[in-house]
Order: structure tokens, then sequence, then C-alpha cells
């Protein structure tokens, strides 16, 4: 029996009352996609990827490709509008891999940074970096450590200054992996967001 | 806080993901390791 037949026929014999009411047709359709996905593409090359410490560009692109970097987000930037229990189908699939570094890599992106730029960035902001996170062509990071707010992003009291000099600038760690750094400063007393770019 | 909402849930939906890879990977070894004539899965500690 292949992998995949092997873990649906584990699913139906646990299953004993049938799907969970709260998931529908189109999240099963997702769920396997992304199995199909886990099985083929990312298992037989995990190790190699955790060795190197990164997950290659490529497999993120073709990710995107598949539609889930965009679940949520608007058809117009090329996402697919589904509901949060889809995500919640990505992730348990992502999670059920065994690399959880892959999984982490995906849903950083496309759960916990790019939704800033989302939410809180400006419509030329949204137009201008939205399809390129969904496609997997740009892939977005949190920028977010400070003594007093660690993963809660919104808490985050450094300011944004406009300046040409670079003196107290920060480095961004491991900013070779991802394109875009999304950092949420204060600008004066309106919170804003602000996507800072490095390639 | 309010992005803890986004945030906890996917983290949470992975960790169910990567439990129940666990426990399927727990539930192979148990049924296939043999000790003492028998697998695992038949002896009432295991079980």
């Amino acid at each position: 029996m292949n992998k995949i037949a092997e873990i649906e026929s584990r699913e139906a014999a646990r299953s004993a009352f049938g799907r969970s009411p709260y998931f529908s047709e189109e999240h099963e359709l997702l769920r396997a996609q992304v199995r199909r996905f886990v099985e083929t593409e990312i298992k037989p090359k995990a190790l190699a990827w955790e060795e190197q410490g990164y997950v290659p560009r490529e497999v993120l692109r073709r990710m995107g490709s598949l539609g889930f970097f965009g679940i949520r987000y608007p058809a117009r930037y090329g996402g697919s509008e589904m509901d949060a229990l889809a995500t919640v189908v990505l992730a348990e699939e992502l999670g059920r891999s065994t690399f959880s570094g892959v999984a982490t890599t995906a849903l950083v992106h496309s759960e916990m940074a790019s939704i800033h730029v989302f939410r809180s960035g400006s419509a030329a902001q949204k137009d201008k970096w939205m399809p390129g996170i969904i496609t997997g062509e740009v892939i977005t990071a949190l920028a977010v450590t400070e003594p007093d707010a660690g993963s809660d992003a919104l808490a985050a009291l450094s300011s944004a200054v406009r300046s040409t000099s670079t003196a107290g600038a920060h480095p961004i760690p491991r900013s070779s992996i991802s394109t875009a750094a999304v950092f949420r400063p204060r600008t004066g007393s309106v919170k804003k967001a602000a996507a800072s770019t490095r390639s | 806080m309010k992005n803890f909402q986004n945030e906890r849930t996917t983290i949470g939906a992975a960790a169910m993901g990567e439990a129940q890879a666990a426990i399927d990977l727990t539930l192979d070894y148990v049924r296939a390791r043999k000790a003492f004539g028998a697998p695992l899965w038949a002896r009432e500690t295991i079980r």
C-alpha cells in the first residue's frame, strides 16, 4: 500500500463517526492536495533541507503555485478566499510531514508575517507585495524581537525614522533566506506598518 | 495581541499534525517490533 493510501485508510478507521462537522468537501480537497505534496515533494527531500538549514526557494515557489500561501487572501491578489479552517488543514498536514522546519517556514510566511502587510499595509503596499507573497516569489519574515515584545508584533515600541544614515541600523539575521522582513514600528503616535525590504 | 488569534491557531494545528504523525509512527513500531515471541502491541504494558 502506498503512503497516502495508508494514511487515508487510517483516517477512515479512526473516523467511525464520519468526518468532523467543521470540515467541508473543499477542506478535504485541500487536505488531499497538501498531503500529496508532503508525501511526494517534502518527505523524500526534507532531511537534506534540514542539513543545509533552509528550504530551497523553488520548493516555496511550487507551494505558492499550488495556492498554499494564498488560502485566505482575496482573489484579486491571487488568493483563494477560504476560511480559517482551511489554514488549520494546511498547518495540520504540513505538521504531519514530521519536518516542522518546513512547516514553520511556510506557515510563518503565509500566516504570521505577510498578514501584517495585508492587514495594515497601504493599498499601494498591498498591490506591490501581495501577489508575490501569494505566488511564493516574495518570502516574508518578521522582524519583531524587542526587550518587551517578542512574538506579539503589535506590542513593539521601536519607532521608524526616515534617515539616510546607517548609524543605529541593525542587520536582520538570516535575511538571505527571506525577501522581505515585515517590521511594525511606531511612527510618531500613530501605529503604522511598514514593509522594509532586503533582497 | 490581535494577530495571536491567527498565529496560535496555526501553530496549534501544526502541532496536532505532528502529534498525529508521532502516534502513527508509534503504532507502526509496536505492531512490527517483536519481543519474547510476540509484537510489543500484544503486551499489556504497551496497550
